[in-house]
């Protein structure tokens, strides 16, 4: 009977620290998963060390009840308040980033706030805060022989716990923002831990003289760290296989720690602790995998819904591009068909004879009228070109009459440079192709156009000849020709010649768009100069029909 | 022979100015409508033998009017061609191109941005033809 009453007493000595083991172990846990959640987060980052100094403060608060030695007394005492000054400032760090990101600490927490938490820590541990230990109470709770300092210790730990409450409270008004909701949470949790506080530690001990809970502080701050906790996962994540991941590892090493406590053979102890770090360390290891793996699929889907988003702007943004360019196209194209109807009517004399002054001036306008609808139907033609919508129609087609066509209608052009213009055809072949007439037609006007362009005296001449299975069509003048680095890009878009632009007039996309409509073709398309002021010779080659 | 008529359809007028003056000076005898409708109501009137048909319009625009035409038995025999600065942009209604204008009982179409000498050419084909 003696012996159980013993077991008992045992069992209900070791009740508070099963409690406390208990305690210590969730409030890290959640710190480390809090921290986890998102490690570059500053509020993430100060709670966590909120949690560890509330485990450290926690702990030798727990531990100066149980030695028997005055000196051991003692130094847990000092310890005890060192590590109460640092929970007392990193409750006031918390919420004061509380709950940014981002942080930088202004000037009078570097030089004023800090430097206070510095000296007062290491005030708690001379001897003006407390002198000595004479004897140790049975009861376990000691009173020590205090300093002249103690009040300075309480102050200043006072002054960060009420500056952090103030912080607190300004979050939880304002608008109905996350914020607020989180602030509430925090301040419902932190008026509980205080509450407990308050009557346990503040109350009872000086009015009834009760010591007898003293040592049970870290529960105490259950409260506040889980509402933290949940207040700041609540709304940045929240997920069941982190929660799962947290709550085994919390309760693995609450039984582990509490086995340790009830542990009295040294070997086993040491096992025991063994065990418990490892348990311990790999649980910490194991919710921070799992919280990093669903964070990333978060990530993930939320960049994925971020795209589809974008790809929906960017599709309507091309479709407002596609219908504005036609818009604004004929918007150009209505009134340059008039000035240039106008231009040559008074030009052909509709309106009566004119001087001669007149019909050049009108010609020049008629020719930057043309222009003008040049470039807009090279822009409309690249447009059809990127969206892949450039229709061709085929037909059996006679190079020959398409060829002589051209050198026809661009005659007048070349006459106006005294430039020799003439073609070259086979006498009894029609050299009949696959063609797109129309947008054929005006990749070899592009090509004579351009050597009537860059061509100041001499000649111009377009031949068509069949090679095999193949029928050649070869622009080739007596011009400015091309320095050889210009070559390999001539066909890309808004390829010019730096000399060449300042001179004369063209836009870079001529060259392109013919090259497009030849490999549509199934042709191709080259280019050779044997340099500046040599002359050029382009060269398309399709399959013959 | 008689001189040929031409209607011109199109709702702006310096464009029935230009291509009017230019057909005058080779001989036709030129009518104008300014939208499908009122060309529709004037060839009940008065048959040309050939109508140049603008197509994006206000009221009634070119493609309507010609589905109209070759949905009425006197009309349908009449003669029209297209005369647009729309190719194959594809702006709603008032896209067109040889293929389509051929499908919906047109003769073609004719660019505006032409030189006038290449549009009063092809009319003159197409009213001889």
């Amino acid at each position: 009977m003696e012996f159980a009453i013993t077991d008992l007493l045992a069992g209900l000595r070791h009740l508070d620290l099963i409690a406390i083991a208990i305690a210590v172990a969730a409030i890290g846990i959640m710190g480390f998963a809090v921290y986890f959640s998102d490690r570059s987060n500053a509020t993430n980052r100060a709670f966590l060390v909120f949690a560890l100094a509330t485990v450290a403060y926690g702990t030798f608060n727990y531990l100066n009840y149980q030695v028997q030695e005055p000196w051991q007394v003692l130094w847990l005492l000092r310890l005890t308040l060192f590590t109460a000054t640092w929970h007392a400032f990193s409750f006031f760090t918390l919420f004061y980033i509380f709950p940014r990101a981002e942080i930088t600490f202004p000037r009078w927490y570097k030089f004023v706030a800090l430097p206070a938490a510095v000296l007062t820590s290491l005030l708690t541990l001379s001897r003006f805060i407390f002198e000595r230990v004479d004897s140790v109470a049975v009861s376990g709770v000691t009173d020590p022989i205090r300093g002249p300092a103690l009040p300075v210790f309480g102050m200043v730990a006072a002054v960060f716990v009420v500056a952090g409450i103030v912080m607190l409270v300004r979050r939880t008004g304002g608008p109905a923002t996350l914020e607020r909701a989180q602030a509430r949470i925090i301040l419902a949790g932190a008026a509980l831990t205080f509450l407990l506080i308050l009557t346990f530690n503040l109350i009872l001990p000086v009015a009834f003289d009760m010591l007898l809970f003293v040592p049970l502080a870290p529960i105490f701050f259950l409260p506040i760290i889980l509402a933290t906790s949940h207040a700041i996962r609540r709304y940045q994540f929240l997920n069941v296989k982190a929660i799962a991941a947290e709550l085994l590892t919390f309760v693995l090493s609450a039984i582990l720690l509490a086995e340790i406590v009830v542990t009295d053979n040294v070997g086993t102890l040491l096992i025991r602790i063994g065990t418990f770090s490892f348990v311990l360390a790999f649980g910490i290891l194991l919710i921070r995998s799992v919280i990093s793996e669903v964070s990333q699929r978060e990530h993930l889907e939320q960049m994925t819904r971020e795209l589809t988003d974008a790809n929906i702007k960017l599709k309507r943004l091309d479709r407002i591009r596609s219908e504005f360019l036609s818009f604004a196209s004929h918007q150009v194209k209505a009134p340059m068909s008039v000035v240039k109807g106008y231009a040559q009517l008074i030009g052909d004399g509709t309106y009566g004879t004119v001087p001669e002054k007149v019909t050049e001036m009108v010609g020049k306008i008629k020719e930057s009228a043309d222009r003008l609808i040049a470039l807009v139907n090279n822009l409309l033609d690249l447009r059809r070109i990127e969206e892949g919508r450039m229709q061709f129609a085929f037909d059996r087609v006679s190079m020959s009459n398409l060829v002589t066509q051209v050198v026809n209608d661009l005659l007048p052009l070349a006459e106006r440079k005294n430039l020799e213009l003439r073609h070259e055809t086979p006498e009894h072949d029609e050299l009949n192709a696959m063609l797109d007439t129309e947008k054929f037609r005006q990749v070899i006007q592009n090509l004579v156009d351009n050597s009537i362009k860059y061509t100041e005296t001499g000649w111009v001449k377009v031949a068509a000849e069949r090679r095999g299975s193949d029928i050649f069509v070869i622009v080739s003048d007596s011009g400015r020709g091309m320095p050889a680095d210009l070559l390999p890009q001539l066909f890309e878009q808004f390829t010019r010649e730096r000399d060449a632009a300042k001179r004369i007039e063209g836009t870079g996309l001529g060259l392109y768009i013919a090259k497009q409509i030849v490999l549509a073709h199934q042709g191709t398309i080259t280019a050779a100069s044997e340099g500046p002021g040599k002359g050029s010779v382009f060269t398309i080659v399709i399959p013959a029909a | 022979m008689a001189t040929a008529k031409i209607l011109i359809v199109d709702d702006e007028a310096d464009l029935r100015t230009i291509i009017r003056a230019k057909l005058e000076g080779a001989g036709f005898e030129i009518r104008e409508a300014a939208d499908g409708k009122q060309a529709l109501d004037m060839l009940q009137k008065d048959r040309p033998d050939l109508v140049i048909m603008d197509v994006k319009m206000p009221v009634m625009n070119g493609v309507e009017a010609v589905s109209a035409m070759k949905a009425d038995e006197n009309l349908r025999d009449i003669k029209v061609v297209f005369l647009t600065n729309y190719g194959e942009e594809e702006v709603e209604n008032a896209w067109i191109d040889e293929k389509y204008a051929k499908e919906i009982g047109a003769l073609g179409h004719i660019r505006k941005t032409d030189d006038l000498s290449v549009i009063v050419g092809r009319i003159k084909e197409l009213v001889g033809a």
